[in-house]
């Protein structure tokens, strides 16, 4: 009885922190407008190329979505209402500033082979750091893409360490 | 055909002052049952060692051993390992295996021979003795008897020419040995194997054997024809050790055949038949110190009960011995009594608390590495017991190392100092020899005296009726017959000591050696 | 009577090994209830119903636990049940997860099933394949672990009335390191035993009782041919991002009854023993 107790505990104090909503309250909430705003794109371009069966046949997931955003938000948060306000699925691991996406419209890493995965790049660049710790400049222009070779299909060379 | 002849030999362990074996000569033709007795140290193990190269200890040997006419040494592995067997005393420990047929086959493994075949000699053996109910079970199923068995058994199906035993029944109960010796008796008898068996509890194999060599101090005292020697060793000490019907042979100076078994010791004893009546000591009744009333107990839920009803009244400063045959519950009884284990129905009223039990095997009391250190454990001033249980000059050494009589009386001494009113025993004489089981009897006797009680579970007829005052017999979860020693062993059919049997009809109540010669002496006197 | 346990144990560990690799590799809620129903069934029938049924409860909790421990883990499939923060919990996620739980359950059912068919006879015999010394050690070592256990109770019991002063942990390592010495000392005499009886010799066999009959060899080449049709006939599932069972084509439904029938195997093999020996029974 005891273990149980605490099993329950350590479940509540889990989820505490945690706002449980439906699909419909969570996709109809609509963002607070703002007037600095960024455009996301993403776009499984070389994905559509690997599955040759035609399992994907749209590139674009998403085109040039505009997004306002407030002072200290992130990539991450932008790509967050992006996805939220086109109902498009994804998956991600980590919180703080080492969140890393998995997957999007259930295109998930190593999906096309060991080196496949999602990357961007904000203003044509590609950072090093994990898409939190990006701040939002206003205009920011973030793509997302899919690639299937560590990034050299994408044009982001990886150079090692 | 000559098995073993041995000439001049002798031999000294290394870093030893004394030589362990000197000048020995001998010879043991094909199909020979050879008795070798001696005291402890008498260089019996040794001994029986030098035939058995794998088990030959390390020291400066001289003289030559012949194995069927060929030098031991020149001996093959392979033949070393299969012609000569070598059973040892402690029947748990030489068991290999976790099952009896893997038991069996282990010798045959060794020998590198296949599966067929190791299947068809392990089940002629194992059907030979008895042992095809037990062939899947576990070795660690089996009784001590069953387990010693077992290794003879296995020795056998390697097919030996001779087979070596150092005291094969030391640690088994009266009928678990005899048992033995009868299995040992139709090797012999059924397959000519060649027998060296060394023992020390004498009344069942000496008239087995036919031929006996009498060991003292690593040399050889004495060897012949088992009647011949018995006359010989009249006046030795280890005369104590021969059947009662040689003692009393010896006794009455008579001369001829010295008679070995209980029928022709009455045919000798029915001359002498008299009236004269043993008197023992009746104890007083009127403390009792521990009463059991109609104890029921089992096991399993599921099991069989092993108590049905048990009573037991034991009163203060007797020495009471708890006789059955194996699994009848005596050691059940002394756990519940002991409050190990808790009975389902019935009622223990114990009148003192101060109980100390000796475990079966007393190396349990012993933790530390040296005897003084575990004595000290208990009590700081243990100097006057460990005087009084003679052992001071053995503090120094560890528990482990002492002889079976040291260690008992060391397990006794440790018991001791933590001031108990009854001591239980359980399987006290087991392994021990004749004299120091003895000088346990004595030590406990003396204990009884000064006022303990004593509650010894034990197979032993001879300890039981040489110093109990009472005696129980359990059966059927319950105590059957109850009475003093003298009346319990005179009356009683089956379970009655060597000297009962003997003098049975003859004299009354005479149920040792001592009573038998105490009638003997009085009827002298009419 | 004529149980499944009697097989071979090469028969017997083949058959636990095929079932229990398939159902992991080829992760499939037909399978894993397959599997599952078998490993279930089988241990109804071969240990103490009440306890197997007591076991199922625990067994159900830990299949329920997996089943809602992976949503929170795995956000992927298309029909979002609801969200926490901004993970969505889906109902394939879900589907995944009882179909993990199943493959699990099963598996740890079949290992229960295996401990009790599989005893230390048929790893000694499995060993002595390997090598006869291997055996020999294994053998000892299940001799000998009980009986320290053992000592290690009485020895434990009889330094009780010693201790008043010292501490239990005390009593027990003190004891512990007798018991040890103890088994020390009768390691000699073990010792002893084995040279006696040539274990110093070079080429060791190992014994076994045994036999691998007509029977044996029918029952494993049905195991592997049973195996062999379902490995190549397997039926794909997909779960993300919306499930959809396989097509019921014929290779999809060879494959299903040839696993299916494994799978079944030991239960049936059990149960129609027990009616042939009541069915002999009566006939006497």
């Amino acid at each position: 009885m005891k273990k149980l107790s605490a099993l329950i505990l350590i479940i509540v104090l889990l989820f505490a922190g945690c706002s449980v909503k439906s699909a419909e309250d969570y996709y109809g909430e609509t963002q607070k407008p703002s007037d600095k705003k960024v455009t996301v794109s993403v776009n499984c371009r070389t994905a559509v190329e690997y599955l040759k069966d035609g399992e994907r046949v749209n590139p674009d997931i998403l085109k040039d979505y505009e997004v306002g955003f407030k002072n200290g938000e992130t990539v991450f948060d932008a790509l967050k209402t992006a996805l939220k306000e086109n109902r498009i699925q994804f998956d991600y691991n980590g919180s703080g500033d080492s969140v890393y996406i998995r997957g999007i419209d259930y295109l998930y890493e190593f999906d096309c082979g060991d080196t496949s995965g999602w990357e961007f790049s904000v203003n044509g660049k590609f950072p090093s750091v994990g898409c939190s710790a990006v701040k939002l400049n206003d205009g920011d222009k973030i793509s997302w893409l899919y690639t299937c070779d560590l990034g050299a299909d994408i044009g982001n060379k990886y150079k090692g360490n | 055909m000559e098995t073993f002849s041995v000439k001049n030999l002798s031999f000294k362990f290394n870093n030893a002052a004394s030589r362990a074996l000197s000048d020995i000569n001998l010879s043991v033709s094909s199909g020979e049952f050879l008795l070798v007795i001696g005291e402890s140290g008498s260089g019996k193990t040794t001994l029986l060692r030098m035939f058995k190269n794998e088990l030959r200890p390390k020291g400066e040997l001289s003289g030559e051993i012949l194995f069927l006419q060929k030098n031991i040494d020149e001996l093959s592995d392979n033949d070393s390992a299969a012609k000569i067997g070598y059973i040892a005393q402690n029947p748990d420990a030489q068991i290999v295996s976790d099952r009896v047929y893997g038991e069996l086959a282990f010798g045959l493994e060794s020998l590198g021979l296949d599966n067929k075949v190791i299947r068809a000699r392990v089940s002629e053996f194992a059907s030979y003795f008895g042992l095809s109910g037990d062939f899947r079970k576990k070795t660690a199923s089996l009784s001590g008897g069953q387990k010693q068995l077992l290794n003879l058994a296995a020795v056998m199906a390697m097919e030996p020419e001779v087979i070596i035993l150092d005291e094969p029944t030391s640690q088994l109960d009266p009928i678990s040995a005899s048992e033995f010796l009868d299995a040992l008796r139709r090797v012999n008898e059924d397959f000519g194997k060649t027998m060296i068996i060394a023992e020390h509890h004498l009344s069942e194999v000496f008239k087995l054997a036919d031929k006996v060599l009498c060991l003292e101090n690593g040399g050889v005292k004495a060897c012949g024809k088992p009647s011949e020697l018995a006359a010989f060793l009249k006046g030795e000490r280890i005369e104590q050790t021969l059947p009662v019907s040689a003692r009393i042979f010896n006794h009455l100076g008579l001369d001829g055949g010295c008679p070995l078994s209980v029928k022709e010791g009455r045919a000798m004893l029915g001359e002498y038949k008299n009236n004269h009546q043993i008197s023992y000591k009746e104890i007083k009744t009127d403390k009792k110190i521990i009463d059991c009333r109609d104890l029921w107990f089992r096991y399993d839920k599921n099991g069989s009960d092993i108590l049905k009803g048990c009573d037991l009244s034991v009163y203060q400063g007797e020495f009471y011995a708890l006789l059955g045959e194996n699994g009848c519950g005596k050691s059940t009884l002394l756990n519940l009594i002991n409050g190990s284990v808790k009975q389902y129905r019935g009622k223990i009223r114990r009148f003192s608390d101060r109980l100390a039990c000796l475990p079966q095997n007393p190396r349990n009391l012993f933790v530390k590495d040296k005897l003084g250190e575990d004595l000290e454990m208990v009590n700081n001033s243990y100097k006057e017991l460990s005087d009084k249980f003679n052992l001071s000059h053995l503090l120094d050494r560890h528990p482990y190392d002492l002889s079976g009589g040291e260690l008992q009386r060391a397990a006794l001494c440790k018991l001791m100092l933590t001031k108990p009113e009854v001591l239980l025993l359980d399987e006290a004489t087991k392994g021990l020899d004749s004299f120091a089981k003895n000088e346990l009897g004595a030590f406990l006797r003396a204990l009884t005296n000064e006022g303990l009680t004593v509650l010894c579970v034990t197979h032993d007829l001879d300890f039981a009726a040489e110093f109990a005052d009472r005696c129980g017999l359990l059966f059927d979860g319950g105590i059957t017959v109850e009475n003093y020693s003298n009346p319990f062993f005179s009356s009683n059919a089956f379970y009655i000591t060597q000297s009962a049997k003997i003098s049975r009809g003859i004299f009354t109540n005479a149920v040792t050696y001592d009573d038998i010669i105490k009638c003997l002496d009085a009827g002298d006197g009419v | 009577m004529n149980t499944f346990r009697n097989l071979h144990p090469v028969t017997l560990l083949c058959c636990f090994l095929y079932i229990t690799v398939f159902s992991v590799f080829n992760f499939n809620p037909i399978y894993s209830g397959l599997s599952l129903c078998g490993a279930f069934l089988f241990a109804l029938v071969i240990q103490d119903k009440k306890a197997v049924l007591r076991s199922f409860i625990g067994y159900f909790i830990l299949l329920i636990l997996i089943a809602v421990t992976n949503p929170l883990f795995s956000h992927n499939g298309a029909t979002a049940l609801f969200f926490i923060n901004d993970n969505r919990i889906t109902l394939e996620a879900f589907i995944y997860g009882v179909t993990l739980g199943m493959a699990v359950v099963s598996v740890l059912y079949w290992f229960r099933c295996f401990n009790e068919v599989f005893d230390s006879e048929k790893y000694l015999y499995v060993f002595g394949r390997v090598s006869p010394k291997l055996a020999l050690v294994f053998s000892m070592t299940l001799r000998f672990v009980p009986e320290l256990i053992g000592s290690f109770k009485s020895v434990n019991a009889s330094q009780k009335r010693f201790d008043k002063s010292r501490g239990r942990l005390r009593r027990y390592l003190s004891s512990f390191s007798a018991v040890i010495g103890q088994s020390l000392e009768d390691a000699v005499i073990t010792s002893d035993s084995m040279n006696a009886r040539g274990f110093n010799l070079k080429k060791r066999t190992s014994f076994s009782r045994f036999r691998f009959t007509f029977y044996d060899a029918v029952y494993l080449t049905v195991f592997t041919v049973l195996t062999a049709v379902a490995a190549f006939n397997t039926a794909s599932f997909e779960y993300y991002p919306t499930f959809c069972p396989p097509e019921l084509d014929l290779r999809t439904v060879i494959g299903i009854i040839s696993f299916g029938a494994l799978a079944f195997i030991p239960f049936v093999y059990e149960i129609s023993e027990e009616i042939r020996w009541k069915l002999s029974l009566s006939k006497i």
